[in-house]
């Protein structure tokens, strides 16, 4: 009993605060286990937030991929709403507005349409992005601009290649992954834009 | 002689155990990074398939007149006929131009030499037969029209399109420390029909 006095803190609670402090002074096991703890816990703790930071930087760059993807497949088939063989926009009108579906709007952009999904993945605070203003989509159609004017992107005819580029300032979850020490060189992969592009052919154009 | 045994195993607990658990934890997380990985490549690869038959499935309206067999809602190039078979290139030429900044990465193959004809009996078996081997098959489904359709709108058992499947290898990174074999992303399918109506 006299030993576990000494060494233990399990029967140093029983013989009071005093002797704890003193079995503390003596003894460098109870030490021992905390310097050991506060070495392995970090290591942990990378090892989560890796996993953690990894995933959700995969996820946006499905995100991202989708985003970019989707603007991709509306260019390819947007030409359809404008040629008369696959549509009959004169005789439909919007229900509510009276305004026909497929009438050309110049002012249109598919790219500022998809800059604008991925600023939404941003977040209302930007919490995932560095800087929202970088998110940004571009898109350009081969021929695009024959006789129809640049904004519009879309094809005058069918097969022709549409590619669209995005650029996504991905900001990591974990602090641990934005420092190139804490990250374990990690942090070139978590901090890194996220950058894709998608190429289409158009499904039909303008004029078919 | 049981206390003193005690004394020297507490100090020693949590480094040892530490230690001890090292291969563990490095292993969970290395199963941890390669599983998210091939999701996301699954994911990336499935999208890039859809997107290359979508390519693939858009029309021609033929050139010529009635009286030649012309005006008639194609697969594919003017000139292809019925054949598609320029379809069938677009939608492998679309679909490696889309993944190939991640060839050598984290994909390692796909069919090089883009196949032409369709497969027999049929491309579900072939990729069923064949699953860890690369593949990339692409062939027309349905029926497309035959005959002159001036002005008259696809019927129903007019909806054709193109199919596309494919095998794709990925190689592993923190589990081939691991001894862990290259894993296989079998069996993605996308379908794309052609959804113009050669209606006036």
């Amino acid at each position: 009993m006299a030993k576990m006095v000494r060494t233990g803190t399990k029967c140093c609670r029983v013989a009071g605060l005093g002797a704890t402090v003193r079995g503390w002074r003596r003894s460098e096991m109870g030490m021992s286990d905390i310097v050991s703890a506060i070495f392995v816990l970090p290591f942990i703790a990378f090892l989560i937030f890796a996993l953690v930071d990894t995933g959700v930087n995969l996820r946006y760059r499905t995100l991202v991929d989708n985003a970019t993807q989707s603007v991709v497949r509306s260019i390819s088939q947007d030409g359809g709403l404008y040629w008369s063989r696959t549509t009959q926009t004169q005789f439909i009108t919007d229900p509510v507005t009276g305004v026909p579906y497929g009438v050309y709007d110049p002012t249109f952009r598919w790219d500022v349409y998809g800059t604008k999904i991925l600023r939404n993945l941003c977040g209302a605070g930007a919490q995932r992005c560095t800087s929202i203003n970088e998110a940004k989509m571009t898109c350009t159609v081969a021929g695009g601009t024959s006789g129809y004017g640049w904004g519009i992107q879309v094809a005058p005819g069918k097969g022709a290649l549409v590619e669209c580029r995005s650029v996504f300032p991905y900001l990591p979850v974990s602090p641990l992954s934005k420092n190139l020490v804490t990250s374990v060189g990690f942090n070139t992969l978590l901090t890194s834009p996220i950058q894709t592009s998608v190429r289409g052919i158009t499904t039909t154009g303008l004029g078919g | 002689m049981f206390f003193r045994w005690r004394y020297l195993e507490r100090g020693t607990s949590i480094p040892l155990i530490f230690i001890l658990t090292i291969p563990l934890m490095l292993g969970a997380f290395g199963l941890g990074f390669d599983s998210i990985r091939i999701m996301y490549l699954r994911t990336f690869v499935t999208s890039r398939a859809d997107i290359a038959a979508q390519a693939g499935a858009s029309t021609t309206y033929s050139a010529g007149s009635v009286a030649t067999g012309g005006y008639r809602l194609l697969l594919g190039a003017q000139g292809d006929g019925l054949t598609g078979a320029h379809a069938l290139n677009v939608t492998y030429l679309l679909y490696w131009a889309n993944t190939q900044s991640r060839r050598g990465e984290t994909l390692l193959c796909t069919a090089m030499v883009p196949i032409t004809v369709a497969p027999n009996p049929g491309m579900r078996t072939v990729m069923k037969n064949n699953p860890d081997k690369c593949n990339f098959y692409r062939q027309i489904v349905g029926t497309p029209p035959a005959g002159n359709r001036l002005c008259e709108k696809v019927g129903v058992g007019d909806i054709y399109g193109i199919a596309v499947g494919l095998n794709e290898k990925v190689p592993m990174t923190f589990m081939k420390i691991l001894g862990v074999q290259d894993q296989w992303i079998n069996d993605v399918r996308a379908t794309s029909l052609v959804r113009s109506s050669n209606s006036c």
